[in-house]
């Protein structure tokens, strides 16, 4: 067990460095001097400018943070080999760098604001996900070609072919707008922002439509898995043997059936919440979400480039590290999965 | 003869004989053909089809009818937009104007020009990658399978969305970027699917029946493995197209895919999302443009996996 | 999960109700098993009848698709309706209709009375779950066990059909097996509740030949102990030749011969069984007995043929049999066939495999073995 953990931990190493070198590349192929990213419109004098250069690590400075000057007395731009290294060193320390606005703020500390907001609904999605996915998803099954059944299908084919961010958009008009106006502002749901102090509406209220919205397509898929699992376990041989054992329907279902059919959609779900936390980011942004994914798309829209490498590397941190608690879990749900990752027969 | 699904088995069994049992009156069909008829019994898959006709039809003639029924989809006109501006449905246009007074349905069907483009351009792109890879790491094995297989892991573990954007944001807007874009980070999935199908394909022991009579590398990819494994890669490809008109919907939502003024479901939505109080019809037009033509690709792909027998996870 | 559903039951075991005067343990008559599918309806099961007592064993032979497979799972209720509808006849247990009994009243008697080995052991067992929780199941279903006495009678079934080191092994998971050890897991399942009739479907049919015979070996000792009977079905005639009382040769649904052991192998009367008989390797025979394939497929079961279903692929047949329905010649021991020339003695000499008739001069039973059998078949 412990030597498959770790297998897995030595198989992650290449991938996150990989993934943080393409970032990084592409963040310094981009065209723009950082600098003027930095300094906006302002026009800055030459010293500043060098000691700013100097706090962002882009030129050679001694162990006192000056800047190191060659023989002509120009400042010496750091390769980027090397500024990958101090990045990775950094990372190694929690140090994600310093952000291009926001008057310089660690990105430690942005992610760290934003990432509540962000885990909070990811894990209320999840939950919607689960429960209303695994159950539509078994009595679908279980009444194949019902009313009930036609519809499930129907609704999770329209909700997996429409945008999430129109589908909040939606929800917003329904719940928001016409539910307003028809019981004359007496009842309606918050479709904006995280709440407040002085915020019109309890704080939970805020959390309802996005994360009904971020959870809905989820729950559409892990609907449509449950039923398909569920449906070819039916069709097995050892379940026509437990029915031969005299077992009723309810029971061969309940105790033969769903375990056997719940192991691929937990393994779906539990990758569905690496990538919740990854921060949604057109969810976050229709509802105007102080989370990680808006933050993002704020940052590379602003071409704030640390932010944006800073969560992006921890967005694949987390999808890796929940990826591997995932490949685990299955491995103890499943008696068969042996831990070198093959399937005994 | 496996007895394997209680279910049905003894009629498979029956089938499988009224289809081989009495040989010569029978006549002879292939893959494709039996496929074909399969689909057409398929009424959603048919519908589906019918849809996608319809539409392609709509937007590659729009240049011929639409501009003079329904006015220009990208010019304003400065007289006349104040009266114009964002007015409700009616009989002589269909799905309201927007804020600058333009018809929106005549920004609908220029729309379908620019999402079908980019979900085809971009399925093609990674279809074309991702066949490349595939091939390449099934085939070779060893290096190149590990080499390959670790890349597509890599850029498997990157979130997709955020992963697009972040590359729109380097190379900057644009529907040309845009398709660049979602095909170069769609080849690991295709090559995945390709790359087992081969697998599985390669198994077979007309392969090494080839092989063995001294057929060469390429010869045995093009004249057995492909055509063995291009059902799965048609029925990936048809799923992904929608996947693709989605994902460009949601770049230009957030205002760095199609530029303005060019007409994309997504910019509509967003200029509609200012609305949403008020003159709804503004994004839900638009937003029900997507929903038909991705559900059309997603049934269609569906009834071709069914109708090719396409094994595959649904998800 | 969720301990649903494993409640002792309250019906009563019929296997301990006494059989009704004139009735067998098992009659099955004119049973008929339709399938409504696209693309029409398929007859599986066309008109089967046979009877079984106490301590018998009835082989039932035929092709894939004969309807010998589907016949057992209607037996137990086990076909899936729709698509499936018996359209006719009656299946009778100690007298009891089986048919028309309650879904509840139909699983008292599944695992309980009536017990039921598959085919393929490698899929048949739930691979999730260990094999003492499996074996346990049925016992605290049919017998209100205790989980503890369960596992423990387990142990005990485990050791009975020769699995070393049973205690270890029950905590095991079905892929920890082989396929033998899996197949006696199956049948150590099938009797834990200590059936009246065990149906075994082709249970050697996945297994390797060496194994084969101990699987087949492994039940007949059971029964003996038992006392059940057994339904076994095989494309193989050569699988029940050991062991089977009374043998039903099925062909596109419906029994084309049916008679005792030695009727089938030493005086077969249809032209299918002579097919059957002839496929079957006999080694000691050699040169004289060339291993002969009964050329064609069988026919489609949406679309029988007209007259004799076997006429397409029968080497003898005539204008009449591709006219008219053969009738059922009965011998006075009860042997039949459903030919048009089973009654013409002169054509069944003339034409029955050398084979039969060599291997009755070599291995016709003594008088005593035929008493015993018999004896033991009442």
């Amino acid at each position: 067990m412990i030597k498959y953990i770790a297998k897995r931990i030595v198989q992650f190493i290449p991938v996150f460095l990989g993934v943080t070198l393409i970032l990084f590349v592409l963040q310094n192929v981009v065209p723009g001097d950082p600098i003027k990213l930095i300094a906006g419109e302002k026009k800055l004098d030459p010293q500043t400018e060098i000691s700013l250069r100097a706090s962002y690590h882009l030129i050679e400075t001694d162990e006192n943070g000056e800047a190191i000057l060659d023989e002509n007395g120009n400042t010496i731009e750091t390769p980027l080999w090397k500024r990958y290294i101090q990045y990775i060193v950094g990372l190694l320390q929690g140090d994600l760098g310093r952000s291009y606005q926001q008057n310089g703020k660690p990105v430690a500390d942005i992610l760290a604001e934003k990432y509540p907001y962000t885990i909070r609904l990811a894990l209320l999605a999840i939950i919607i996900e689960s429960i209303i996915g695994i159950a539509a998803g078994m009595i679908s099954a279980i009444k194949r070609y019902s009313a009930w059944d036609i519809g499930v299908t129907t609704v999770t084919s329209a909700l997996v072919a429409m945008p999430a961010f129109w589908f909040g958009m939606l929800q917003q008009l329904f719940w928001g707008i016409f539910l307003k106006n028809v019981t004359d502002g007496a009842f309606y749901l918050p479709i904006s922002g995280a709440g407040g102090p002085h915020a019109e509406f309890q704080a939970w209220a805020y959390y309802l439509l996005p994360a009904f919205t971020l959870a809905a397509v989820s729950t559409a898929y892990t609907a449509r898995i449950m039923r398909s699992q569920l449906l070819e376990v039916l069709g097995q041989d050892y379940i026509r043997t437990a029915r031969a054992k005299g077992l009723s329907r309810k029971a061969v279902i309940f105790r033969h059936a769903l375990k056997n059919a719940l192991i691929p959609v937990v393994t779906y779900i539990g990758m569905d919440f690496g990538g919740m936390l990854a921060g949604a980011i057109l969810t976050e942004t229709v509802f105007n979400w102080p989370g990680v994914g808006f933050e993002t798309y704020r940052a590379i829209t602003s071409r704030d480039w640390p932010v944006v490498l800073g969560s992006v590397t921890v967005i694949v941190v987390v999808v890796m590290i929940i990826n591997l608690v995932v490949d685990v879990s299955y491995a103890f749900l499943d008696p068969r999965i042996r831990f070198d990752g093959s399937k005994s027969e | 003869m496996k007895e394997e699904n209680t279910n049905n088995f003894e009629v498979v069994e029956a089938g499988e004989q009224a289809r081989t049992g009495s040989g010569s009156t029978r006549p002879s069909r292939t893959l494709w053909g039996d496929a074909w008829r399969r689909l057409k019994r398929n009424k959603l898959a048919v519908i589906a089809g019918i849809w996608i006709i319809f539409i392609v039809i709509v937007a590659l003639t729009a240049d011929l009818w639409v501009p003079q029924t329904l006015g220009s989809p990208t010019e304003i006109d400065s007289t006349t937009m104040k009266d114009m501006s964002r007015l409700p449905p009616s009989a002589e246009h269909p799905f309201g104007t927007d804020t600058l007074g333009r018809d929106v349905l005549c920004r609908v069907i220029y729309g379908a020009r620019i999402s079908l483009a980019v979900g085809v351009l971009a399925t093609a792109i990674s279809t074309v990658l991702g066949l490349i890879a595939g091939a390449l790491a099934a085939y070779n094995g060893g290096w190149w399978d590990t080499l390959i297989m670790r890349m597509a892991d890599i850029f498997l573990a990157f979130p997709y969305t955020l992963f697009v954007i972040a590359m729109l944001a380097v190379i900057g807007p644009g529907i040309q970027n845009v398709f660049i874009a979602i095909g170069v980070l769609g080849w690991p999935s295709i090559a995945r699917v390709f790359r087992s199908a081969i697998l599985s394909v390669k198994e077979n022991d007309y392969v090494d029946a080839a092989r063995a009579m001294g057929a060469s590398d390429g010869r045995i990819i093009v004249r057995h493995i492909f055509p063995n494994s291009v059902a799965s890669v048609v029925v990936y490809a048809t799923m992904n197209i929608g996947g693709a008109i989605l994902t460009e919907s949601a770049l230009s939502f957030l205002g760095m895919g199609v530029v303005p003024p060019d007409p994309s479901w997504g910019i509509m939505i967003q200029d509609g999302q200012t609305y949403l109080a008020t003159e709804p019809w503004l994004m839900i037009m638009p937003g029900l443009a997507i929903l038909t033509t991705v559900l059309a690709f997603t049934l269609l792909g569906d009834g071709l996996r069914d109708a090719l027998d396409v094994k595959m996870k649904d998800a | 999960m969720f301990g649903l559903g494993l409640k002792k039951r309250n019906t009563q075991d019929l296997r301990n109700t006494p059989i009704p005067e004139g009735h067998h343990l098992l009659e099955v008559n004119d049973l008929k098993m339709y399938f409504h599918t696209e693309d029409g309806i398929v007859k599986a099961v066309n008109g089967v009848s046979y009877t079984l007592d106490r301590g018998e064993t009835l082989g039932v032979v035929g092709e894939s698709g004969s309807g010998k497979s589907v016949t057992s799972l209607t037996i137990m209720g086990l076909i899936p309706m729709p698509p499936g509808k018996v359209e006719g006849g009656d299946v009778l247990y100690r007298g009891k209709s089986l048919i028309s009994m309650s879904e509840e009243e139909l699983e008292g008697v599944r695992g309980n009375d009536i017990a039921m080995i598959f085919q393929d052991p490698m899929t048949s067992l739930n691979p999730v779950y260990t094999i003492g929780r499996q074996l346990s199941e049925g016992m605290r279903l049919h017998k209100g066990m205790s989980k503890k006495d369960a596992l423990a009678r387990s142990v005990e079934l485990l050791r009975m059909v020769g699995i070393p080191n049973p205690e270890q092994r029950v905590q095991e998971y079905p892929h920890e097996f082989s396929g033998g050890m899996r197949q006696r897991v199956m049948i150590a399942m099938a009797l834990a509740c200590e059936p009246d009739i065990l149906i075994a479907d082709e249970p050697t049919t996945a297994l390797d030949v060496t194994i084969q015979a101990q699987i087949i070996e492994l039940m007949e000792e059971m029964q003996q102990k038992n006392g059940n009977a057994i339904i076994m079905i095989t494309h193989d005639l050569g699988v029940v030749a050991d062991i089977a009382d009374k043998i039903m040769v099925m062909y596109a649904g419906s029994p084309v011969e049916f008679g005792s052991r030695d009727e089938i192998f030493y005086a077969p009367m249809h032209p299918y069984t002579w097919g059957l008989n002839r496929s079957i390797p006999e080694p000691e025979i050699g040169e004289k007995h060339p291993l002969t394939p009964i050329k064609g497929n069988p026919p489609s079961l949406v679309d029988l043929p007209e007259g004799c279903v076997f006429a397409p692929r029968c080497p003898y047949a005539t204008e009449k049999c591709f006219k008219e329905v053969p009738p059922t010649y009965v011998t006075e021991s009860g042997h039949y066939a459903k030919c048009h020339y089973s009654g013409n003695a002169e054509f069944v000499r003339a034409n029955a495999p050398e084979t039969s008739r060599t291997r009755k001069v070599a291995a016709t039973p003594t008088e005593d073995e035929r008493l015993k059998k018999g004896g033991r078949a009442s």
